[in-house]
C-alpha cells in the first residue's frame, strides 16, 4: 500500500526533475531520461505488478507533459519494463559495465520504438538525423547517469523495497 | 477461480499493457481530439512544480545577465545606436508607403485587415531536448484557450496549442517535427509547407525548383490551413539548396523566435472572430 501511495509522488518528482530541472541545466540540448532509468531499476528490483504500474504512470506523465502522440511513452516504457523483467533473472545488476550498456541499449530501443510508431502507425518517416541528434546523446547520458542513480535508489529508495 | 491461480500477475500486466495500447490507438484515430480528463489533471498537477523550477532558474539567469555579464555593453550600445538611426530612416519611408497603401485600399474598397484579440501567457515549463518540442503555458480553458489556437511571441510565430487543461495548456513549437504551417515567401508570394526539423530550424517543403528564393527572404503565414491568420511573421530563409534530381527546392528557415528563450507569449483568439 505504501508503494502505491508514494509512487505518484515519486513519479511526479522524477518527471519534474527530468523535464524542468535537467532541461534547464543542459540548456535544452540533451534530454536526460531519468524516467526510463527508473523503469529499468523497477524491472530489476520490484515486483512485476508494482513495476508495471510505475512504468505506466511514468509514461502517462511524460506523455501528458511533453508528448505529441499520447501513449508513445506509456507503451515504450512498458515494453522496456517487460523486456527488462524477462532478462532480470538471468543477469546481475551489480556490474557497472552491464548497467551502462543495458541502459544505453534501452534508450536506443525507445528511440527505435518511437520511429516505429511514427512509421507504421502514424505513417510519418522521421529522418535518421533526428535519431542521431536526439536518441544517441540520450543513450550515452542515460548510460552514464544510471549507475549513480541505481546506487542512490539502492541506498535511499525505501519505497521500492518489496 | 482456478484458472487464474498463478496467472494473476501476468494478467494484470497484460491489462496495463492493453490500457497503454488503447490510449495510443485512440490518439492515433483521433489526433486532434480534446484533452482527456486524466491528462488535464496531470498537466494541472505538474505545471506548478515546473513553474517553480523555471522561476528560480530565470531569476538566477536574469541576475547574471543584468549585473555580472556586462562585458562589451558599451560596444553593443554604439552598434544599436547606429542601427537605430538606419531603421528610423527606413521607418519614415515605410510609414509613407503604409499611408499610401491605406488610401489605395480605400479607393479599391478592400476590407481592412482584421486584428485578433490575444491572451498573454507565461511559459511555466518546457520540453525542448527530446523528440517533442513543447512548452507549458499558464493559461487554459478558463481563459478561453482552446486546442489549435495559434501562439505568437513579440518576434513572430511560436506554434499552436495542442492540449488544454483548466488553467494551463501545452503548446507545440513550430520547430517540432509534427508541426506543419502553410506559409508564403513575402517577396515572391511562393507558397509552401513549413515543417519543423526537430532541431532549431524548419524546412520549407514543396517549393518548385523554378522559384527564385534567396537567403534572407521573409516567411509569413498564408492563412490557408485554418489555424494561423494570414501575415504572421515566421522567420527568414537561411539557406536554399537546388538539387538536379529533385523536383522541389530544399529550403531552410530560421524562426524569428528563439525557442530556447521563450518567456511571455500571446495566444491569438482566432476562434472568437470566426462566426
Amino acid at each position: 500500500m505504501k508503494f502505491y501511495l508514494l509512487m505518484p509522488i515519486v513519479s511526479i518528482v522524477v518527471i519534474v526533475i527530468q523535464t524542468a530541472l535537467l532541461d534547464l541545466l543542459f540548456l535544452g540540448r540533451i534530454s536526460v531520461e531519468l524516467a526510463l532509468v527508473l523503469v529499468v531499476y523497477a524491472a530489476f528490483r520490484l515486483d512485476v505488478v508494482k513495476g508495471a504500474f510505475l512504468a505506466l504512470f511514468l509514461g502517462f506523465l511524460h506523455d501528458s507533459i511533453g508528448g505529441f502522440i499520447a501513449g508513445v511513452y506509456m507503451v515504450s516504457y512498458l515494453t522496456v519494463f517487460v523486456v527488462s523483467k524477462t532478462v532480470s533473472p538471468h543477469v546481475h545488476l551489480n556490474k557497472l559495465g552491464f548497467i551502462v550498456g543495458y541502459l544505453s541499449l534501452c534508450m536506443l530501443f525507445q528511440g527505435c520504438f518511437v520511429f516505429f510508431i511514427y512509421h507504421v502507425v502514424a505513417g510519418i518517416d522521421l529522418p535518421a538525423s533526428l535519431f542521431i541528434h536526439v536518441f544517441v546523446p540520450q543513450a550515452v547520458v542515460a548510460g552514464v547517469i544510471a549507475p549513480l542513480f541505481f546506487m542512490l535508489l539502492d541506498r535511499y529508495g525505501g519505497i521500492f523495497d518489496d | 477461480m482456478p484458472f487464474l491461480k498463478g496467472r494473476r500477475k501476468p494478467i494484470i500486466v497484460g491489462i496495463i499493457f492493453f490500457v497503454a495500447l488503447s490510449v495510443l490507438s485512440l490518439c492515433l484515430i483521433n489526433p486532434s481530439g480534446q484533452t482527456g480528463f486524466c491528462k488535464k489533471i496531470a498537466l494541472q498537477v505538474i505545471s506548478p512544480f515546473q513553474h517553480a523550477v523555471n522561476y528560480v532558474f530565470t531569476a538566477v539567469d536574469d541576475a547574471w545577465e543584468r549585473y555580472v555579464f556586462l562585458v562589451g555593453l558599451a560596444e553593443k550600445n554604439r552598434e544599436l545606436e547606429e542601427k537605430y538611426l538606419v531603421e528610423t530612416r527606413e521607418r519614415i519611408t515605410y510609414r509613407e508607403s503604409y499611408f499610401e497603401c491605406l488610401r489605395l485600399k480605400k479607393l479599391l474598397g478592400l476590407k481592412q485587415g482584421v486584428s485578433y484579440p490575444t491572451v498573454a501567457a507565461r511559459v511555466v515549463g518546457r520540453e525542448r531536448s527530446s523528440l517533442f518540442k513543447t512548452v507549458i503555458i499558464d493559461k487554459g480553458a478558463s481563459d478561453g484557450v482552446a486546442v489549435d489556437l495559434p501562439v505568437i511571441a513579440a518576434a513572430g510565430v511560436v506554434g499552436k496549442v495542442i492540449d488544454v487543461s483548466w488553467t494551463v495548456s501545452k503548446v507545440l513549437l513550430l520547430v517540432d517535427y509534427n508541426s506543419s504551417i502553410d506559409c508564403i515567401i513575402q517577396r515572391t508570394r511562393t507558397q509552401g509547407i513549413l515543417q519543423g526539423t526537430g532541431d532549431d530550424d524548419c524546412a520549407l517543403k514543396y517549393v518548385q525548383c523554378s522559384e527564385k528564393i534567396a537567403a534572407g527572404d521573409v516567411v509569413v503565414t498564408s492563412g490557408l490551413a485554418g489555424v494561423y491568420p494570414k501575415g504572421l511573421f515566421i522567420g527568414t530563409v537561411s539557406g536554399v539548396e537546388r538539387r538536379e534530381t529533385q523536383l522541389f527546392l530544399s529550403v531552410r528557415v530560421s524562426p524569428a523566435v528563439d525557442m530556447g528563450r521563450l518567456e511571455e507569449l500571446l495566444i491569438v483568439m482566432v476562434k472568437e472572430m470566426t462566426p
